[in-house]
């Protein structure tokens, strides 16, 4: 972990409510694992804390962020123009276990659908096959379905049905019988929570998120699970069993 | 070059600057950022004689300019304590003070005798703001005679010094203090966090699973303040000031106010780098403001 001012390269919406950040680093990024986050300053002192973000992309020094305006500090990074500093610590938390030659199922819910973006590079160069189901509220809301396309077979679900499966990604897999060895997932509580229940005892890896307040584990605000395992520091990726399963 | 390094009882600090309990564990993680030996000293989470849980989540929330927590003393127990988490701090040179809880004066005075007699334990400090179980769920640090009772029992048990550490939810915070003076404290640590609440405005209902917690961070400053000057004027006992320092200037306001050591607490949160640089930066802020040694600076305020 290191902490730097990071600068904005650019901040551009590319969804619903959804905006892309790519962000310069000086050591941050040389660091940077799939499935890690950054913990980032608002340029509002009245919100004191930094907002816990997903790694969506490594790009050389810079790293790629992206986040749904969700409340008032995002609505806030929203706003921010190319050229403004950014404190930040990071990379935080651990990534995911990444696994050799075998069949993947990715599957994203959401706003949780960036951090597999770099997951699923990584996993195709380690000569994984991958089945991707992205799950979204609606077309509007789609993010990086071109990007996926080039790492595997996608499936697109969306809650209202204005594209792909109509339904969500749980539906369409109880639906759709699917032959993987791992199992990657990021997405709402709900969404990871059936997963674990569906494929209890299957190896995956599962990236959680949390109300967080430090990051780096020192205020055990996030914890998660029967062992009150902190989010921060011992995820957000947890093994497959671990926070829903009896193991 | 500035003096920084201050005496306490128990307590001989290289500098004044102390995370403070429940901001950074039992040390582990910022041992990971920097080294610790560059503390004036830690102050770990708080313990109790068996593990806590703490409560349910969501335990933080964001306030305008400060956070809420109702972590809930969340500790692995005595036990661990002295086991595996003591040793480990022992490898630095800071003066380690543990902070201590209980639902009873009796689970108080077990976790002071034990934990006292720990070599690297420089001090206690005696967290007061927790539910009396048997004196009906309201905080020990809320009645002066109980404030009196504890803090004497505590000492009587206690081979080390002991800092009664003074909630701010009362309503003479002066009355709680002479009363640990009177009970035998060699001295105080203020404030604690000011009782808080919010409401998730799409829901109705409060964030905090546990509806209320504890108001912490830069915007309770003044308030701070404020009750280390009064408590300063009224006790002779040294103060360990805390309650939202946030940067360097602010440290000089505390010890202005009547601090002798400072508890850096929520902002180890924000910046976890944060002791380390006010350490840096210290003796610069000194000799900006005149000073060519820290106790210069200590209670300065008053003699103005």
């Amino acid at each position: 972990m290191v902490k730097e001012n990071l600068k904005v390269v650019y901040n551009k919406k590319i969804a619903l409510d959804t905006f892309e950040m790519k962000l310069e680093t000086i050591d941050m990024a040389s660091f940077a694992k799939p499935g890690m986050f950054i913990n980032i300053s608002l340029k509002d002192a009245s919100k004191l804390l930094k907002r816990p973000i997903s790694i969506c992309q490594i790009d050389g020094n810079n790293l790629i962020i992206t986040y749904k305006i969700n409340g008032e500090g995002t609505k806030q990074m929203a706003t921010y123009e190319c050229g403004t500093y950014l404190e930040a610590i990071g990379p935080l938390g651990n990534g995911f276990t990444l696994v050799q030659n075998k069949k993947a199922l990715v599957v994203g819910g959401g706003i949780g659908v960036p951090p597999l973006l770099e997951l699923s590079r990584k996993l195709k160069e380690l000569g994984n096959e991958l089945i991707i189901i992205l799950a979204f509220r609606n077309k509007e809301s789609m993010i990086y379905l071109e990007e996926f396309k080039s790492l595997g077979q996608v499936v697109v679900t969306t809650d209202d049905g204005s594209y792909g499966f109509m339904g969500n990604a749980i539906e369409y897999l109880n639906n759709n019988e699917i032959k993987f060895d791992t199992l990657y997932s990021c997405g709402p509580e709900i969404l990871l929570k059936k997963l674990e229940e569906k494929y209890a005892g299957c190896e995956g890896y599962l990236s959680y998120e949390a109300r967080m307040a430090c990051g780096v584990g020192l205020c055990h605000g996030c914890v998660k699970g029967e062992k009150h395992y902190c989010v921060c520091t011992d995820g957000p990726v947890f093994k497959l069993g671990v926070i829903y399963g009896e193991c | 070059m500035v003096n920084v390094r201050v005496k306490l009882p128990g307590l001989d600090l290289k500098n004044p600057i102390i995370p403070a309990s429940g901001t950074a564990g039992f040390g582990e993680e910022l041992a990971n950022i920097y080294d610790l030996s560059l503390l004036g000293g830690i102050m770990i989470k708080a313990t109790s004689v068996n593990p806590k849980r703490g409560n349910k989540t969501p335990r933080v929330a964001e306030t305008y300019g400060g956070m809420l927590n109702s972590i809930g003393l969340e500790n692995p127990g005595l036990d661990v304590v002295i086991k595996e988490k003591l040793p480990f701090l022992a490898k630095y040179d800071t003066c380690v003070i543990a902070n201590i809880c209980g639902d009873s004066i009796d689970e108080y005075v077990k976790v002071a005798y034990d934990i006292s007699r720990i070599e690297n334990v420089a001090a206690l400090e005696l967290n007061i703001s927790c539910p009396n179980v048997h004196g009906g769920g309201i905080p020990f640090g809320a009645d002066e005679d109980t404030v009196y009772e504890i803090t004497k029992r505590v000492k009587d048990a206690s081979i080390k010094p002991v800092y009664v550490k003074l909630s701010p939810n009362v309503t003479d915070i002066v009355k709680m203090a002479k009363a640990a003076e009177r009970g035998g404290a060699d001295g105080l640590s203020l404030i604690n966090t000011l009782l808080g609440m919010r409401i998730d405005l799409k829901t109705g209902r409060p964030i905090l699973y546990n509806k209320k917690g504890g108001f912490s961070g830069p915007a309770i400053k003044p308030v701070a303040i404020r009750m280390i000057y009064d408590v300063y004027e009224a006790v002779n006992i040294p103060i360990i000031g805390m309650g939202g320092i946030a940067n360097v200037d602010d440290c000089i306001e505390f010890l202005m106010a009547g601090a002798s050591a400072l508890g850096i607490g929520t902002m180890n949160l924000v910046n976890p780098y944060i002791c380390k640089e006010l350490v840096e930066e210290l003796p610069n802020a000194l000799e900006k403001y005149g000073f060519k040694d820290i106790n210069e600076c200590i209670g300065y305020a008053h003699r103005k």
